[in-house]
């Protein structure tokens, strides 16, 4: 019956009918996480480098079968009196060294004439010509040098984004109490902040971390040893702690004269409702960026406190200690030192990328303060 | 103004002492760090030990033996656990170096970092941008120290040319030619990573101003787009560039270029300060600490005065 | 020169690098001869007149001292000096003072430091010096030697006089000193060599600046290019040791400091205290390999003392053998036994314990490194409290007398609770016996050198030690530089007063 009708006019009855047999739609209001998702998911340049992130991180937990099924050694094990073949030919994977004769390539036993003192140098990279040994060579203890790599990555990015995740907790926390509280918290909290503040970061990062690499971190019944990577872990969150919880305190200062939050008190919310429900959500966009920059940021913060002996502590790799062993020998073997050099830049440029993008795609404010 | 002042000149005091307490506290707790026996010697005797312990008073309470310390350090007389040298001398002799290389590097990167930042934000969203975009990015993602030791490799050491010289600080007074020659490599180490970073933050800064109501009334009044750029966006978007520039040069200056300084064998205060911490020598660690915070703190009040001086809304009461 | 010179203060330095300046600035009464080789360890007189009358119990030492000597500043030496110069030491809390705990007295003034060393007699009239020893020491001579024993001025202040040098007795005099930066030596205007019979040269150099580097690099490419004259204290990289060797081969010396390279195994603690896992832990370690660890400049090891002294005698006990270890390891019981292996965090030590981890574990022991600051390591290690088990160590002399080796690092009667030198905690009774018998040979004859050979041999049968090797050094000089005299002296390595121009 209403086809009919609609063949010839289009009356309000024709519009009643036609309504009656829609489906009830719900109006789709989009969030600003929606929004925010649809911007990132055009960026393609960023979600590129995101990827590049993952398949660095992929990489590194890959470590032990790379270790076990291509170079046949793990990080730590020394092959410095081993030969192997090299496209054939057998290497020493650390050269002898002493009064050689250049004839024999034996010692001289004494510093006879026609002898030249050289020095022990280990194998440069092999690039698989030694199927899958040394492909980028080894250092002076005879160690892989790419197994080191991806060892070293793992410390490094466990580092990174354990360091950033602890450092943006107690950030937020500190920021919330601080903006919400007022009074004698705000007070304490940002003198905190200023102390911390008049030290250079890296100045403090190091006298900490010489300072417990002796024995480690045994009080308020935290219990852990020197050795451990939990060190540096703590040592980098702690000292970054200003740089976020200022920024987000002064967020949400900003955020607590609105007056959905005095809606919210005068009804009468606990303070732990109306930080954690009210303020939190609204500062979350900067609390993501702030994480994923920071990673970045952590990273390039371990490397030079553990190029520095105040990081890490040997044999554990990382790529700071490696840029620093791979220092002596910069002249004749650069691929010790450059390796690990290009492995930190792409893993901080892929976040730097991708922070970036996210950044974009939130919108918010976000300041993020760099190591030099 | 005055009572701004004299607020904040207290306030950077209690700061600076809590600082070089802070420093004291940890390294006094260290373990192993007992500095008698390690100025004592491999040969020492117990009553060697035991006299240095009284002549250096670290048989008395930790409390006493900081402010000992910050009295010699006043008077001058500070001295260091290795070799009793005199810590006020030997900073003083880092000084040139690391003055040198902040006030150097502090031009370069300020001035690139605003010139970059000004053309990729007019050229916001072309290739160029993006080039320059991620250009800048690789640059704040190279560490430092790997930067310091690739360029003396191939600028310095052979790797491509030994042009540059390898290392080392010549004094402006022994030779100025040379003092800028050895300069060159670290003042471009050090400015490029915060020329990427500075021309990020002014790029933003200027995108965001430009969406301001205000520039967008400018716009529509018939203002030409350059002395809107130049009256109106570039002067509130280097604000924050201005007080991020007072605080990175203020760390600079303080020492903070810890791992420039070390890479190219500059001898300056940061190197002296990694140097002593790698001693455990607490004397000159606590010098350095005072004296880098001094820098950061005094500046950190010479911006807020700047912020003050430019924006009317935020003078204080 | 690096920056390792600590001061440059006769009683206060205790590096090489000091003493390599001062050698040539402040005199002891005894000395030693500015040659090659192991002639160079040969004591001479230098202020005293001639070596010291020793009475028949080895207890009292006289000598006298050559008439005509002056200070830099023209006043005369007398023999009260001295006196005055030790008792400064004591006064100045010097790190040499344990040298002097023999002579009687010294303990008592070192609690006081006041009054005087009642065993140290001088009379400005004749110039004769009488020391009284509580027991015969063997070495006395060598400590008479040490910068320590150099005389000053009796009105020299107690406190550290490296930037405000006081008057020198030798060659040269300090002109001045800036920490960190340079030294600058120019010649003694009241040194006279004619009064020493050739026992200390005149010196080439009418002036020596030494300016300090920190960066081998650094150091090598001033060398190169004329800026220094001599790359002092700054081995050449192993890096660059190719393309120097290329183009400079006649520049280069490489020469071999007394030294050793250890790992200490301490025999209080399991399981080193069994002798089984001890002599495993030798028989494992391919000393080959950490030579390579240190770029090839070194030679191996497995004695207590270097192979340049006369009472050397080459041990072989511990061919490498790995499956000989491992089967030492499964009988001694302790297989399995978690092990930490201690090391210092500077320049290329730290790789041989990344080296040694390792072989412990593949020879049934379950190690981990344990690796801590070296401004802290040695107080470390050497606390008994920390119970260390096995880790890196080094020895360079401070003299060149076997009990500089035994007496100090394997004499069970010295071991201490802190501040302890004997890391390996090793007491043998009859080691330790034979180290006080010897102790009391004035002289060092065939038949000490003999004796103490032995005693090399013994404490390597019971291994505390696994010795691995003795490190060498290179000297890199400027093409002008004439290296037709070159002296590297056993202790003091280059003589800088006798280099020559071309």
């Amino acid at each position: 019956m209403a086809q009919q009708a609609t063949e010839t006019e289009f009356t309000l009855d024709t519009a009643a009918e036609l309504a009656a047999h829609e489906e009830p739609e719900a109006i789709r209001g989009r969030s600003p996480w929606y929004l925010a998702w649809r911007r990132l998911r055009r960026n393609y340049v960023a979600f590129f480098f995101l990827f590049v992130f993952i398949v660095v991180v992929v990489a590194c937990a890959f470590a032990p079968v790379y270790a076990k099924h291509v170079a046949g050694t793990g990080p730590n094990t020394n092959h410095i009196l081993e030969n192997v073949k090299v496209n054939g030919k057998e290497t020493p994977v650390v050269s002898s060294g002493g009064y050689i004769d250049p004839h024999t390539g034996k010692l001289c036993p004494t510093s006879q004439s026609g002898c030249k003192l050289v020095a022990s140098i280990p194998i440069g990279p092999t690039w698989f010509g030694a199927g899958g040994k040394f492909v980028l060579g080894a250092d002076q203890n005879g160690r892989d040098i790419a197994v080191r790599l991806l060892y070293g990555g793992r410390t490094s990015l466990f580092i990174g984004i354990f360091s950033s995740a602890i450092c943006v907790f107690f950030a937020v926390i500190l920021a919330l109490v601080a903006a919400y509280y007022g009074g004698w918290a705000d007070f304490t909290i940002t003198r905190f902040f200023d102390v911390m503040f008049a030290f250079p970061v890296i100045l403090l990062g190091i006298a900490l971390g010489s300072a417990l690499a002796i024995n480690g971190f045994h009080h308020f019944g935290i219990n852990i040893q020197s050795g451990s990577i939990w060190i540096p872990t703590l040592i980098i969150s702690y000292v970054l702690v200003p740089y976020i919880g200022r920024p987000l305190r002064g967020q949400v200062l900003s955020l607590r004269e609105k007056e959905f939050v005095e809606a919210s008190i005068s009804q009468g919310a606990s303070p732990l409702r109306v930080m954690f429900i009210e303020l939190l959500p609204n500062i979350a966009s900067s609390v993501i960026v702030f994480f994923t920059l920071i990673i970045a940021n952590n990273i390039l913060l371990e490397t030079a406190l553990s190029f520095l002996g105040a990081g890490v502590q040997p044999p554990t790799a990382s790529w700071g200690t490696m840029i620093a062993d791979g220092q002596n020998l910069i002249v004749t073997r650069p691929w010790l030192s450059f390796a690990p050099g290009l492995a930190i830049i792409i893993t901080v440029v892929s976040l730097n990328v991708f922070g970036d993008g996210l950044r974009d795609a939130l919108d918010p404010r976000a300041k993020v303060k760099v190591s030099h | 103004m005055l009572n701004f002042l004299v607020r904040r000149t207290v306030g950077a005091i209690l700061v600076i002492i809590a600082v070089t307490f802070i420093v004291f506290v940890i390294f006094i707790v260290v373990p192993g760090g007992d500095p008698a026996q390690r100025i004592a010697g491999k040969n020492a005797t117990q009553q060697n030990i035991v006299n240095i312990r009284k002549d250096w008073g670290f048989d008395r309470p930790f409390y006493v033996q900081y402010s000992k310390m910050m009295q010699k350090m006043f008077s001058g007389e500070l001295v260091s656990y290795t070799s009793q040298q005199n810590v006020l001398d030997q900073i003083k002799l880092g000084l040139p170096a690391t003055f040198s290389l902040a006030i150097g590097a502090g031009i370069i990167w300020l001035f690139f970092g605003i010139v970059v930042g000004v053309v990729s934000a007019i050229k916001a969203g072309k290739l160029s941008d993006r080039a320059i975009t991620v250009l800048a990015l690789i640059g704040v993602s190279m560490p430092v120290f790997w930067l310091g030791i690739v360029t003396r490799y191939y600028l310095a050491e052979g790797g491509l040319t030994t042009f540059f010289p390898d290392g080392e600080y010549v004094a402006f007074t022994s030779d100025p030619l040379q003092w800028f020659w050895h300069l060159v490599l670290p003042w471009t180490v050090l400015a490029v990573l915060f020329i990427g970073f500075y021309s990020r933050v002014l790029r933003g800064n200027i995108l965001d101003t430009s969406n301001e109501d205000y520039v967008r009334t400018a716009k529509a009044k018939g203002l030409a787009p350059n002395r809107i750029m130049r009256k109106h966006i570039l002067r509130l978007s280097l604000i924050p560039i201005i007080t991020l520039f007072g605080l990175d040069f203020a760390a600079v200056l303080g020492g903070g270029a810890i791992l420039t300084e070390t890479v190219f064998d500059l001898h300056g205060v940061g190197q002296y300060a990694y140097e002593s911490i790698n001693n455990f020598d607490l004397p000159p660690i606590m010098a350095v600490t005072m004296y880098a915070a001094i820098f950061i703190v005094v500046f950190n009040v010479l911006v807020d005065l700047f912020y003050a001086f430019l924006d009317p809304r935020i003078r204080p009461a | 020169m690096d920056t390792g010179t600590d001061y440059l203060d006769p009683g206060l330095s205790y590096t090489v690098e000091g003493w390599g300046v001062m050698w040539n600035v402040y005199l002891p009464l005894l000395g030693y001869k500015h040659v090659n080789g192991p002639d160079g360890a040969t004591i001479v007189p230098y202020l005293a007149q001639d070596l010291p009358k020793v009475s028949s119990d080895g207890k009292t030492y006289t000598l006298t001292l050559r008439k005509g000597v002056k200070y830099s500043d023209g006043t005369a030496v007398k023999a009260s000096d001295f006196k005055a110069s030790i008792e400064r030491d004591f006064k100045i809390d010097s790190p040499g003072v344990g040298f002097f705990g023999n002579i009687v007295g010294a303990s008592e003034f070192a609690k006081t430091k006041t009054g005087s060393i009642s065993g140290i007699t001088a009379d400005d009239s004749t110039g004769v010096i009488t020391i009284k020893l509580s027991a015969p020491q063997g070495d006395f001579d060598n400590i008479l030697a040490t910068e320590f024993a150099a005389l000053l001025p009796s009105s020299t202040p107690a406190k550290d006089q490296s930037t405000t040098p006081a008057p020198s007795t030798g060659p040269y005099m300090l002109q001045s000193y800036t920490p960190n930066k340079s030294i600058v030596e120019v010649r003694n205007p009241n040194f006279d060599a004619s009064l020493y019979g050739g026992n200390v040269p005149q010196g080439n150099p009418d002036k020596v600046v030494w300016d300090v580097i920190g960066d081998d690099n650094v150091a090598l490419q001033r060398t190169i290019s004329g800026q220094d004259q001599w790359s002092s204290y700054h081995p050449i990289p192993p890096d660059r040791l190719a393309e120097v060797q290329s183009k400079y081969a006649d520049q280069i010396k490489l020469f071999t400091p007394a030294n050793t390279y250890y790992f200490f195994m301490n025999t209080r603690v399991a399981p080193f205290n069994n002798l089984k896992v001890r002599q495993a832990v030798n028989y494992a370690i391919n000393r080959e390999a950490l030579v390579r660890v240190y770029g090839g400049l070194a030679t191996t090891t497995e004695n207590v003392l270097p192979p340049t002294y006369p009472q050397y005698k080459k041990l072989n006990l511990y061919p490498y053998n790995l499956a000989k270890a491992k089967a030492l390891i499964a009988a001694s019981g302790d297989k399995g036994m978690p092990v930490t292996v201690w090391n210092h965090d500077r320049g290329l030590d730290p790789r041989t314990t990344a080296y040694l981890v390792p072989v412990l574990n593949s020879i049934g022991l379950k190690a981990k490194e344990k690796i801590v600051n070296a401004a802290v390591y040695w107080t470390t290690i050497g606390n008994q409290a920390t119970k260390a088990q096995i880790g890196f160590a080094d020895w360079f002399q401070d003299y060149p007398h076997p009990l500089d080796w035994f007496d100090v690092l394997l004499n069970g009667e010295r071991i201490t609770q802190t501040h302890n030198n004997n890391y390996a905690n090793f007491d043998d009774a009859s080691v330790n016996s034979q180290i006080d018998s010897l102790k009391k040979e004035p002289v060092l004859d065939n038949a000490a050198n003999a004796r103490w050979a032995t005693v090399d041999k013994e404490v390597m049968q019971q291994a505390p030690w696994a010795p691995f090797l003795n490190r060498q050094l290179t000297d890199f000089f400027y093409s002008n530089v004439d290296l037709s005299c070159y002296v590297n002296h056993v202790l003091y390595e280059f003589d800088y007063s006798t280099i020559c121009v071309k």
